[in-house]
């Protein structure tokens, strides 16, 4: 017997994707994208070189300025994290998720008006433009410039991982793409950098990363806006086929949902497993994922291994992590406790000779062993004695979702951009709808996927994929995979490429022309912009190769770090006439250093220092630090002079006052 | 004092500028109820008091639970109605005094806004460009 044959037995009753679809799909996908490139690139040959480049003149219209927000806002965590937490924790997802129904009038409505009448009275191209001239002050434009980049860099390298990893789970069952991960691999082993890499997920990297690099440098805010409208309805069209599919498959909502209430969650397990009939001659693999019964129990048992088993040539016991310190010869994964899903799963169950012995069990810490859990909040959770979603975590994170998001400068940048008011209220109207289009639908379906597929709290990101592929098959379509697979794919390109361009453009703006060279020629602007955006976005790369672990702490870290700092010195300086410079410094530097302290006492808390935030009284860093920051931004400013009269004057004076222009007075 | 009396005088404000306030304002009124309207009735109808028989309570509305459909999806499809009013009806259509700010014809705007501003020490603008 050898390692592949397990390979492919382990997991009887999955279908196979559809026959290259995946990829054809990918590519036609490539292709539309560097072509919308090349016409926005077209574009710009007349006009201001910087304004269009970053901003796209000012002249975003109503589809480009709604969807771009949209689809900025949605990043894999959408399509990956979000199905996954659904699939794991039931209908108590939706109260998480729930902050999302005011996000856009919140979001765009907050600031919106207001920021893009001061863009415009400025000039400013960037959010740090606005600071400075607000104030007068380079320093804290430069301070502006600094923080956006510190946290972007680390924010895009983590995101060019999670493209990575997510192509390559949607690619991985290819043949094609397969032969030619095998083909790098010789010339990988032979490079330095990339020894001890898995190919695969290199190959996905330099991909992903190449077409993302190259559509953002070549053609700027445009591309970028326009590439976001194309990646919106690729979204929007892969959540509305995949519903209808997943109800009819499912029977029916009703249904669903009355099955889920009799659910159980699973107990976690440790496994020993050995084979029957004495030592093995080669080495065996026991995949991650792979079903097994019980052996010897009273009643049918059935197991899922959550991490992949290794017997070793000559040995009959399988071990996880061998060569390692933690060498083990427990293997976890999870027991199904729900009698139907028992009776479902056993012919699925791997008919190899092993003998499977439970040698220990951790039922959940919250909801194990009651029937209904899944329906109500908080909802099961494996390791929280008080459930997935305690009140207060609801409360924290209905107001994360939407402060944060107005916080966050990619988005104040397209606040800058939109080209009147009347596009704004329509976009805010229409990223409403889109809202509800897409989370209310995902909230359906990865609840259905807990009666369609169960057993994947083993590995739940992988729901979304899974899913795709279960309903394509069902429909006989399975090129709808494909499409289907484009969505979670679009989501992430469309937040790192705005993130890109944020980069870039403080490095060239905010740094380069306003404090060394205000004088440089536009040749020399736009030969430097497009080698800093290659820049910035290879440099970016070569630290995915050899990615930080922790990936999803590190993106939540810096989004909610970025709007921490941000979101209440711009609130200030766009509203309140009496804010000053000393109150705008103290309000920002407050923001970054309460998110990062309580980041590092989180960090330094943690039994294995992973990357976790210090919650005080059950609030995210995010609710502390906007509060911190708003508090002494005020007292900052009411203990320091006010700002003159002219400045004041500058910013919210009637055109009037300014031009000598008679007005028409409405109000 | 006399800046006081300046930020005082909503006579002496850009009326631009007081609307954009007044729109903030409504936006952060609109996003308090929808906090209580969807914690209020998740917390009353969507945790699991019972503890431990909440089978028994399930209700069904168009195939999702009680809570679901009270405390989120109905308030979800009401806000998009409330946007449908927040957005055509409240929020600023094309204002006329923003006009001298706009760029209709490719042309730098600045140059008709930015005079007074710089002579009185204005910010630094993009003419840099």
């Amino acid at each position: 017997m050898n390692a592949a044959v397990v390979a492919d037995a382990a997991v009887p009753g999955l279908v196979p994707a559809g026959g290259g679809w995946a990829i054809c799909f990918f590519a036609i996908y490539i292709a539309a994208v560097l072509l919308l490139a090349w016409l926005s690139n077209r574009l710009y040959r007349s006009g201001e070189f910087l304004s269009e480049y970053f901003l796209g003149s000012r002249s975003l219209g109503l589809w480009a300025f709604a969807l771009t927000f949209a689809a900025t806002s949605a990043s894999g965590g959408s399509f990956i994290g979000f199905p996954a937490l659904v699939y794991t924790h039931g209908w108590a997802v939706g109260l998480w998720i729930g902050g999302y129904m005011i996000v856009p009038i919140v979001a765009m409505g907050l600031l919106g008006n207001r920021l893009n009448q001061v863009a415009r009275r400025t000039q400013a191209i960037t959010l740090p433009d606005v600071l400075r001239d607000r104030f007068h002050s380079p320093l804290l434009g430069t301070t502006a410039t600094g923080l956006i980049a510190f946290f972007m860099v680390f924010n895009l390298v983590a995101q060019f991982k999670s493209g990575s990893v997510i192509l390559q789970s949607l690619l991985q069952d290819e043949p094609l793409f397969q032969q030619t991960s095998r083909a790098t691999e010789g010339l990988l082993r032979s490079l330095p950098l990339t020894a001890g890499v898995d190919p695969g997920y290199l190959l996905c990297l330099v991909v992903f990363a190449a077409v993302v690099i190259l559509y953002t440098a070549y053609g700027g805010f445009r591309a970028v806006v326009w590439t976001d409208v194309m990646q919106g309805f690729v979204m929007l069209g892969g959540v509305l086929l995949l519903l209808p599919l997943t109800l009819w498959a499912v029977g029916g909502l009703g249904a669903a949902t009355r099955e889920m209430a009799a659910m159980t969650p699973p107990d976690v397990v440790q496994l020993r497993l050995s084979r029957v009939d004495g030592p093995v001659d080669e080495r065996l693999l026991i995949p991650k994922n792979t079903w097994l019964q019980v052996t010897g129990a009273d009643r049918v048992r059935v197991v899922r291994t959550a991490e992949a088993g290794e017997i070793p040539a000559g040995q009959n016991v399988a071990w996880v992590g061998l060569g390692g310190d933690a060498a083990s010869d427990r293997v976890t994964g999870i027991e199904l406790t729900f009698a139907p899903h028992v009776e479902r799963q056993l012919p699925h169950c791997h008919p190899w000779p092993l003998r499977v012995e439970v040698v220990a069990v951790r039922p959940y810490a919250y909801g194990a062993g009651r029937a209904g859990v899944y329906l109500t909040a908080p909802g099961p959770d494996e390791n929280k004695w008080n459930g997935f979603l305690p009140i207060s975590l609801a409360i924290s994170f209905y107001f994360m979702w939407t402060f944060s998001t107005a916080g966050q400068p990619s988005n104040m940048v397209r606040l800058m951009a939109f080209d009147r008011p009347r596009t704004l209220s329509r976009a805010i109207f229409t990223v409403s709808v889109y809202y509800t289009l897409i989370y209310v639908p995902l909230l359906i379906i990865f609840c259905c996927a807990r009666v369609l597929l169960p057993g994947w709290e083993t590995e739940p990101d992988r729901i979304m994929p899974e899913m795709a592929r279960l309903t394509s098959a069902l429909a006989n379509a399975p090129w709808l995979a494909g499409l289907l697979l484009a969505a979670p794919f679009a989501a992430v390109m469309s937040t790192m490429d705005s993130f890109l361009l944020m980069i870039s453009s403080a490095v060239v703006r905010d740094i380069y022309q306003r404090n060394y060279n205000p004088e440089a020629s536009e040749k020399v602007i736009k030969r430097l912009t497009y080698a800093t955006t290659l820049l910035v976005g290879g440099v970016a790369m070569l630290a995915a190769v050899n990615p930080p672990k922790f990936l999803q702490s590190i993106i939540v870290f810096t989004g909610t770090g970025l709007s921490t700092t941000f979101l209440v010195p711009v609130f200030l300086l766009l509203y309140w006439p009496r804010f000053n410079l000393a109150g705008a410094l103290a309000g920002i530097w407050t923001g970054v250093t309460s998110h990062v302290v309580l980041y590092a006492i989180g960090t330094w808390q943690h039994p294995q220092r992973q990357m976790t935030a210090y919650e005080p009284g059950g609030f995210h860093p995010f609710i502390c630090g906007t509060v911190l920051s708003l508090v002494v931004a005020v007292a900052v400013t009411w203990a320091t002079r006010p700002p003159t009269r002219s400045l004041v004057q500058a910013y919210f004076g009637p055109p009037s006052l300014i031009s000598g222009k008679p007005r028409d007075a409405d109000l | 004092m006399r800046l006081k009396t300046f930020a005082d005088d909503d006579g002496m404000l850009d009326p631009a500028f007081l609307r954009a306030r007044r729109e903030m304002l409504v936006v952060l009124v609109l996003f308090g109820l929808a906090l209580g309207w969807t914690i209020g009735f998740c917390y009353w109808l969507g945790y699991d008091a019972t503890d431990g028989e909440p089978s028994e309570a399930l209700s069904l509305v168009l195939g999702l639970p009680t809570w679901v459909f009270v405390g989120i999806v109905l308030p979800w499809l009401i806000i998009d109605l409330v946007a449908i009013w927040f957005c055509f009806y409240f929020l600023a259509d094309d204002v006329v005094d923003d006009e001298p700010f706009e760029r209709r014809d490719g042309r730098d705007a600045l140059g008709r806004v930015a005079g007074a501003p710089r002579e009185a020490g204005g910010p630094t603008n993009g003419r840099a460009l």
